[in-house]
């Protein structure tokens, strides 16, 4: 083809830069500064898609971000990108697009058939048809919905390219670059403020582009390009183009969207994609002009039907015509500038159709100089042809409709009026308000540091755009603290254009007052009739009536639809439009890719990971990990290939218990806690005595939470006078420390105490087994005998010269010892003991085996501590002292936690052979009836094989479980029909003396 | 995203913060009542407006500070420390959203 | 009791895998780790702030910051304001400099060595300000963060502390356990600018 639609020279294209693109497979000609729509337009392809319900064939209808219809599925492969809009997709060379939603193809659509049956598919039909059989769900309903309403379909393979983050300040934020808005930075910067102005388009300019305008004696588009080379140069100016300003938060945070590389067909190696930018302004300024909303007549969906607006902007931007014969229909001033484009760049204007009775009489006269007919009183009532407008059926607007006129053409020019882009305004909070004299909404009063200007703002006069873009300039950088000379630059003079006025026309009578197709919301296929018929069922709220007939909610949220959609509910309920209000528009303002809201976190860097000093010993050891929080745990070391996790935990349970073993608690909670009221904060903090602890003793404490259920347990050791270390769970580092810093702050500021987190200065190792004792005396230089270094000795020793700390405490109930050195020592620490202990066979530990030890010891932790607990229930209650005052002491004497029946900590054995327990199954006494889980007396909390026992053991939460020791019960689990009969038990289930670890 | 000022650190985003509750509320001592400890813990206004509470600057100077906040418009009318004794604190009133 | 002829430990990084001589060296943009330091927290007690600002002030001959976002430097010693009652004192290794804090607050605050639990980078060049701008939402345009200002703050979702060396310049500090993420995240920002 050869772009038989270009015209003979103008618009902002490229004509010495030839681009060559695929649509539905068949190549095509374009030329550099081409949307992938004008480019279509210009080789006279008009069928872009089919309707989303009813299989229509649909045209171009807009020639921007607005557009209903034109969806297609973008490039192929992994950058394979569905429902983007042809009218916003700039040209570049290897272009591959398809149209979507159709079978077999778009000129012959199989289920177009919906379109013979749409009295099926009218408003609600969802609710109204796929009501049951309950079984017709998911294979007959969801199986045909998926298929008919079928949008475009995502790659597979991951997306190769990178998107990111960026955060941008400035005083004044200007969203849209139009008139109003390069006025705006004109003025603002000039006064040195910070000013971001962004636009969607890749060049600043707005309606400049795609209007015959006139400023300062210079074209529109020459006046543009000159005040970007001025913002562009100024250090105090960010001009982001391609770039949309989408949503608008609290506090004036503002989310924008930049595509970056978009419009290549591959991004150079280290290059973004798209960018998301978080803006934080002092003040906004919404500039983001007016979007057109279309007539509503019969079968105004047709390819060939376009904007007025649009139309002007393919002629005047991109140098295409849609059309050759061309009928114009409107109801305001507006749309004559099309008339006077299209006969300009030689095309047939046939008629211009004003609903109006007394069209303004200026431009009456200025047809008439062109010789173009100008129907007056009359408007479209129907379109006619079969994938594209063939005809016209003119009709009375004072009803009269039985002798319509036709018109033959291939192109329908049409203007309900413009709508005030008023998105951002709302998404701030603020309310748009009703204004009969452009038939729209306009801003209403801010709630934000926003200001509304030039299109926006509802005024349409080019002379208007810029004093108003001007003077917000300014305000906005007084309100900033900058001084704004007296002879601030003159504001630019448009030449005039003449005024806007419209006579507000929502809906067109049909020819003959038939029943005709009357589309308002294109992209969800929403008829008049529909919006009709919502009222009639009682749906006639605004926001009902978008729930229930999907008005408004597809990808372009409605933008050239909502009011149109408002107006015939009010006229449905017989009220006059602002009491039908509008719904709240929310963000984004065009659709945004996830990919880039996720930025670089995606995959492998979803999550920041923590690493102990031992990771790379555990990597290069084959340790198998597990995710503790951010931290990476080895969970268990195989040591020959097929080995399973039960081999290792078992082997490593087995050398602690009857050997020796290391294993890296680093990822403990370790504080700081220094002060001459440290002891007294600490009696506040624990349940427990604090004040008598000698130096050189650790205790192990149970904290409460101010309602009194249990919240952290852990040792805390006394390591010289008024200075503490205290250890946390490694899930409650954090919150035990914000805890502690509320207490201290808000509740004992009198307190004399200071505390930071060591928990990354210090590695952690525990040595744990019979042999401790005799692998640490190889290596350290302190006395560890039992008289010297009992149970719960603390001590400064050195370990070939790494100075650390040695703490006799025990998590696995064996003699055993951990050792803290500063981490850049972690590693060597870690292998010198294992290099020390090599002769005994000393072995590593994973979490899996610290699990195993710690439920044979009955040592509760996070399943058991589950914030429903007291203390009470875990059977730490003899620790607490009630005789002084600790957080959480009331409330914990609350009398419902008290009272019998609560659930307490046992111990469980299994009583079948070979057969382990399940976290999470319940414990029922009649195990019957397997769904009787409200029955439940209470769960199994954690489990594990126990080497030691010889069978599968547990903890779990008891109804009264204290009481209970010796009785049995079945721990049952529904979801696998499995049930495991058990005997409850003290929950420690070797020691219970305690004699081991005093050894 | 609230823009909250730590009275030390300056404006900061809200995912800087953690949030801590009523801050008017009165500790009971340890002589009152089981029922006066439960009220303190489970008992609140839920004010549909001016709502002064505690947050902390837990991923900045971890200092805990009393915001004014408006529940219905999330306008912060003051932010100040929540300590009377950690020094250098400057009480802000500057409103972010007016 | 183990013999006493063994050497003296050497400091590992928790960079170590990625230690190279910088991890990123581009046109514009340099990204390294900085060598082995010293960094002690210094918390003053209660009415004692003043007091231990005065003391560090003389111990290290560096204006202790009393207020917040300040972080004075002179030779290699950084004093960084850290919260409304604490400092950090970062320099290269130096053994002496626990001691000499500690002798030189008294019991006017606790001192506490977190040389091994902090990782240090620095991020120069001209990019360094729009590779910030990636990963911060602080503002670090000129007229409000410069050289001697100081941030406590989220970086690339991981809390750092951020010092600001010279106009071209910053030096991040991030726990050790997340420092590989922390600078696998600011390198991954730095790839638009690391052109062939």
């Amino acid at each position: 083809m050869t772009q038989q639609f270009r015209t003979a020279a103008g618009g902002l294209i490229d004509r010495s830069r030839p681009i060559t693109f695929q649509f539905d497979g068949k190549t095509y000609q374009g030329f550099h500064g081409d949307t992938l729509a004008s480019a279509l337009i210009a080789n006279g392809q008009h069928l872009i898609a089919r309707s989303f319900k009813y299989h229509r064939p649909r045209g171009f209808m807009t020639a921007g971000s607005e557009d209903p219809n034109a969806i297609v599925q973008l490039r192929t492969g992994s950058r394979k990108e569905p429902n983007t809009r042809a009218t916003t997709i700039e040209l570049f060379d290897g272009l591959e697009a398809n149209s979507q939603n159709r079978w077999p193809s778009l000129a012959f659509d199989a289920m177009a058939i919906n379109n013979v049956f749409s009295p099926l598919l009218s408003a609600g039909f969802y609710y109204k048809t796929f009501m049951w059989p309950v079984s017709f769900w998911t294979s007959v309903y969801e199986v045909f919905i998926r298929k008919a309403a079928g949008l475009g379909v995502a790659a597979t393979e991951a997306d190769p390219d990178h998107y990111e983050q960026c955060h941008e300040h400035c005083d004044l934020l200007i969203a849209g670059a139009g008139p109003a808005g390069i006025a705006a930075a004109l003025a603002a910067a000039a006064t040195g403020a910070r000013v971001v102005i962004a636009d969607e388009h890749p060049l600043i300019g707005g309606s400049l582009n795609s209007e015959r305008l006139t400023i300062d004696g210079k074209s529109g588009v020459e006046w543009a390009a000159e005040q970007m080379e001025i913002l562009s140069k100024m250090d105090n100016v960010r001009v982001m183009t391609r770039t949309t300003v989408f949503g608008y938060y609290d506090h004036n945070t503002m989310a924008a969207i930049e595509k970056v590389n978009d419009h290549v067909a591959i991004p150079a190696a280290g290059q973004v994609r798209q960018r998301m930018w978080t803006i934080y302004p002092k003040r906004v300024v919404i500039a983001a002009g007016a979007t057109e909303r279309p007539l509503t007549f019969g079968n105004n969906d047709k390819p060939g039907i376009m904007l007025a607006s649009a139309v002007r902007t393919y002629i005047n931007q991109y140098g295409v015509k849609p059309g050759t014969r061309a009928i114009v229909t409107t109801n305001n001033n507006d749309a004559y500038r099309t008339a006077f484009d299209l006969h300009n760049a030689g095309v047939q204007v046939l008629a211009v159709v004003d609903s109006r009775p007394n069209p303004d009489e200026h431009l009456a006269a200025q047809l008439a100089a062109i010789s173009i007919r100008l129907i007056t009183g009359k408007t479209v009532g129907s379109a006619e042809g079969r994938q594209h407008v063939a005809y016209v059926q003119l009709v009375s607007t004072d009803g009269h409709t039985s002798d319509p006129e036709r018109i033959d053409c291939d192109l329908i020019a049409s203007s309900g009026g413009w709508n005030p882009n008023v998105h951002l305004h709302s998404q701030s909070g603020a309310k748009p308000v009703y204004e009969d004299s452009i038939a729209s909404f306009i801003p209403g009063i801010s709630r934000q540091d926003e200001s509304s200007v030039g299109a926006a703002k509802g005024s349409f006069h080019l002379q208007d755009c810029l004093d108003q873009g001007h003077a917000a300039g300014v305000d906005a950088a007084k309100m900033a603290g900058f001084k704004v000379k007296p002879k601030a630059k003159k504001v630019a003079t448009a030449k005039d254009e003449g005024t806007y006025a419209i006579e507000a026309l929502w809906v067109s009578p049909t020819p003959h007052n038939k029943s005709y197709k009357q589309f308002i919301d294109q992209q969800n296929d929403v008829k008049v009739s529909d919006v009709e018929l919502a009222a009639q069922e009682g749906y006639d709220s605004v926001e009902l009536l978008k729930r229930y007939t999907t008005q408004g909610m597809a990808t372009d949220q409605g933008k050239t639809s909502n009011v149109n959609a408002l107006a015939v509910l009010a006229g449905q309920r017989g009220d006059p439009v602002p009491e039908v209000g509008t719904t709240t528009f929310r963000p984004p303002y065009v659709p945004v890719a996830l990919g880039v809201f996720a930025g670089h976190t995606v995959g492998n860097d979803f999550m920041p990971i923590r690493r102990t000093a031992i990771h790379d010993w555990n990597v290069k050891n084959n340790a198998v990990f597990i995710e503790a929080g951010l931290w990476l745990r080895a969970r268990y070391y195989p040591q020959k290939v097929g080995d399973t996790l039960d081999d290792c935990y078992i082997r490593e349970t087995n050398n602690t218990r009857g050997n020796v073993a290391l294993v890296d608690v680093t990822t403990l909670g370790k504080i700081d806690i220094q002060g001459p009221d440290a002891p007294e904060f600490l009696n506040r903090l624990y349940i427990n005595n604090w004040l008598k602890l000698p130096v050189g003793r650790a205790r192990y404490g149970a904290m409460l939470r101010e309602d009194g259920m249990a919240f952290d347990d852990g040792t805390t050791s006394h390591l010289s006078e008024n200075h503490f270390f205290m250890t946390t769970t490694t899930a409650n580092a954090a919150p035990v420390l914000s805890h502690m810093e509320y207490y201290h702050q808000t509740v004992w500021p009198e307190l004399d105490v200071v505390f930071c987190s060591v928990t990354e200065q210090w590695t952690g190792i525990a040595i744990a087994g019979p042999n401790s004792r005799k692998l640490l005396e190889k290596v350290l230089d302190i006395d560890i005998s039992n008289e010297a270094f009992p149970f719960m000795a603390v001590g400064e020793c050195k370990m070939n010269n790494i100075t650390g700390r040695l703490f006799r405490i025990s998590f696995s109930g064996e003699l055993a010892y951990e050792l803290n050195v500063p981490a850049d020592f972690g590693e060597q620490a870690w292998t010198e003991l294992l290099e020390a202990g090599k002769e005994m066979n000393v072995s590593s530990y994973g979490t899996e085996a610290l699990g195993t030890m710690r439920i044979e010891k009955g040592h509760v932790a996070g399943s058991e501590l589950d914030g429903r607990t007291t203390v009470k229930d875990l059977g730490l209650e003899g620790m607490a002292n009630r005789n002084k005052h600790f957080i959480g002491k009331h409330n914990s004497q609350r009398p419902g936690l008290l009272e019998e029946g609560r659930l307490q900590v046992v111990g469980f054995k299994s009583l079948e052979s070979g057969r382990n327990l399940r976290i999470g199954a319940h414990l029922v006494d009649d195990s019957i009836k397997l769904d009787s889980v409200s029955q439940s007396q209470g769960h199994i909390t954690t489990t594990t094989y126990s080497p030691s026992l010889g069978c599968g053991i547990a903890l779990g939460l008891l109804k009264d479980g204290a009481s209970r020791h010796g009785q049995q019960i079945d721990a049952v689990f529904p979801l696998d029909d499995e049930k495991v009969r058990v005997e409850i038990c003290h929950p420690v289930f070797i020691d219970p003396k305690g004699e081991l670890v005093r050894a | 995203m609230l823009r909250i000022e730590c009275p030390w650190c300056g404006v900061r985003n809200e995912d800087e913060f953690s949030y801590g509750g009523d801050a008017t509320l009165e500790r009971p001592s340890d002589d009152d009542s089981i029922e006066a400890w439960s009220r303190f813990v489970h008992t609140r206004k839920n004010p549909a407006g001016k709502h002064t509470e505690h947050w902390q600057h837990v991923n900045g100077c971890r200092a805990w500070i009393v915001v004014e906040r408006n529940t219905l418009t999330h306008e912060i009318y003051s932010t100040a420390p929540a300590s009377p004794i950690l020094p250098a604190g400057k009480k802000s009133t500057r409103g972010l959203n007016t | 009791m183990p013999n006493s002829t063994q050497t003296a430990p050497v400091r590992v990084s928790p960079l170590l895998v990625i230690n190279r001589e910088a991890i990123v060296d581009c046109q514009g943009l340099r990204l390294e780790q900085r060598p082995t330091l010293t960094a002690i927290q210094v918390l003053a007690f209660a009415k004692q702030f003043d007091g231990v600002a005065k003391a560090i002030t003389k111990a290290l001959g560096v204006e202790c910051p009393t207020k917040p976002g300040v972080c004075n430097s002179k030779d290699s010693i950084q004093v960084t304001w850290t919260g409304p009652n604490n400092w950090i004192v970062i320099c290269e290794e130096d053994d002496s400099l626990l001691a000499k804090l500690k002798m030189a607050v008294g019991k006017k605050a606790a001192v506490v060595d977190q040389s091994h639990g902090r990782c240090g980078i620095r991020l120069s060049g001209v990019h360094a300000r729009s590779v910030m701008a990636k990963n911060c939402a602080l503002d670090f345009h000129p007229d409000f963060f410069k050289a001697g200002n100081s941030a406590l703050t989220s970086v690339a979702h991981m809390n750092a502390l951020i010092i600001q060396v010279d106009d071209e310049s910053y030096d991040l500090f991030v726990a050790r356990s997340l420092a590989r993420s922390f600078v696998h995240a600011i390198e991954h920002s730095c790839a638009e600018f690391a052109k062939a």
